[in-house]
């Protein structure tokens, strides 16, 4: 009697070890080759936590509480995207509406963050053979990811 | 007496247990029957008949039409359609273009540069490339992340895509694809659900392809259906990136996971 529930919960306990690692392998997004098993989940963790981490600074700041939705907002675009050659250049047709206008609420950002849409009245400006987006005081850097475009904040580049 | 009776006993049940037993293993030879992975030789044939004559292409367009899934965060699998075009001349000259309304982007590689331009945002980004399309499709995915549209037209045929991770195969029947009839084939491996539509005569060239990705519980789907155009000449300009009027120059990031692995 003792040993089938010994087991049996060793199966439920391993059971409930590997499903969710299974789940977290996948992100909805058909693959599209049979050879390659696609890098939008590789990238998608190691972005997001790297935005976590970005909001534990912001919380010592002020202007709080709009700069974590704005972190999150790219948390949430990041593990969709990878920058697949399927994804969007300018914007996420799955993402929610709130998702997308936080980010367009965003006035002030910290060094570092990252974020897929740049606020209105951004002005590119060529600095040392690469592209930078001034925005107010805020000067972003824009670069591939993948195959899609984030802009990352930079301290002024001159 | 008795010993007749226990005798006729002994007999019946003999001859009662002896075909309950058989039909036992008729059911279980059956049952495992349906679940053995089927492995037919003249699938995994065709599967190298179609490789061989794609790693024979010298020069060659193809464009392709792609509907790939994504599920929203309702749970809902949406369709998104894709056209890709490439041209290509071995070793070392690729040109692609993605467009999907929401993306328009270009990839450029003459042998020396590699060029990558979203037409939408107007911004490119250059980086020195490797010497041949193969060392190139590596160096993308290692180091930018970028898994090339179609990836596997140039994997086939090569040691990326052995078919001895070929779990299932089998022919289902012919097909008509566009104006085209082609032979229909469906393989497994891992959690790829796959199948195959190969074009009929002296190029089996690819006619489609659609995958289901069987780890995922909402087993999204992605079907990709081509166009060939073989032995065709471009212009070097074909494949040399210039960058158009307000078009800006922009860094190309090393993917993050591939130094954290």
């Amino acid at each position: 009697m003792k040993r089938p529930l010994s087991s049996l919960a060793l199966a439920l306990l391993s059971v409930a070890l590997i499903v969710p690692q299974a789940a977290q392998a996948r992100d909805g997004q058909a693959r599209t080759s049979v050879n390659r098993a696609g890098n939008h989940a590789r990238n998608a963790n190691v972005n997001a936590n790297h935005n976590v981490n970005a909001n534990r600074n912001v919380n010592s700041n002020r202007n709080v509480n709009r700069n974590v939705n704005v972190n999150r907002d790219v948390h949430v675009d990041v593990d969709h995207h990878g920058g697949g050659w399927y994804d969007d250049d300018d914007y996420h047709p799955l993402a929610t509406a709130a998702a997308v206008t936080a980010t367009v609420a965003v006035t002030s950002a910290v060094i570092g963050s990252i974020t897929r849409t740049l606020p209105p009245s951004c002005v590119p400006v060529g600095v040392g053979g690469v592209t930078y987006q001034q925005c107010g005081s805020t000067w972003y850097q824009p670069q591939y990811a993948g195959t899609t475009v984030q802009y990352v904040v930079v301290n002024p580049p001159r | 007496m008795l010993v007749r009776t226990m005798l006729g006993l002994s007999i019946a049940a003999l001859i009662s247990t002896v075909p309950a037993h058989a039909d036992d293993a008729r059911v279980q030879g059956g049952e495992s029957q349906a679940t053995a992975p089927v492995r037919e030789t003249r699938a995994i044939e065709a599967l190298q008949r179609m490789s061989r004559s794609l790693r024979a292409l010298d020069r060659f367009e193809v464009t392709a039409h792609s509907d790939v899934d994504r599920l929203d965060d309702a749970g809902q699998l949406i369709k998104f359609s894709n056209d890709v075009s490439y041209k290509v001349e071995k070793p070392n000259r690729l040109y692609a273009s993605i467009v999907n309304g929401r993306a328009d982007r270009q990839m450029y590689y003459d042998g020396q540069n590699f060029t990558l331009y979203g037409k939408k945002l107007n911004y490119y980004a250059t980086v020195k490339a490797p010497a041949t399309i193969g060392e190139l499709l590596e160096q993308l995915d290692d180091r930018y992340g970028i898994e090339v549209p179609l990836a596997d037209l140039f994997l086939w045929g090569s040691d990326k895509a052995p078919v001895d991770t070929i779990e299932a195969a089998r022919y289902v029947g012919p097909s008509i694809v566009g104006e085209r009839v082609c032979d229909q084939y469906a393989f497994r491996q891992d959690d790829v659900d796959w199948q195959l539509w190969i074009a009929r005569g002296d190029q089996p060239l690819p006619c489609r392809l659609a995958i289901v990705d069987a780890g995922d519980p909402a087993r999204p789907q992605s079907v990709m259906t081509y166009q060939w155009r073989t032995g065709k000449r471009f212009l070097p300009s074909t494949f040399k990136f210039s960058a158009p009027k307000n078009a800006h120059p922009i860094v190309l990031n090393a993917a993050p996971a591939a130094d954290a692995q």
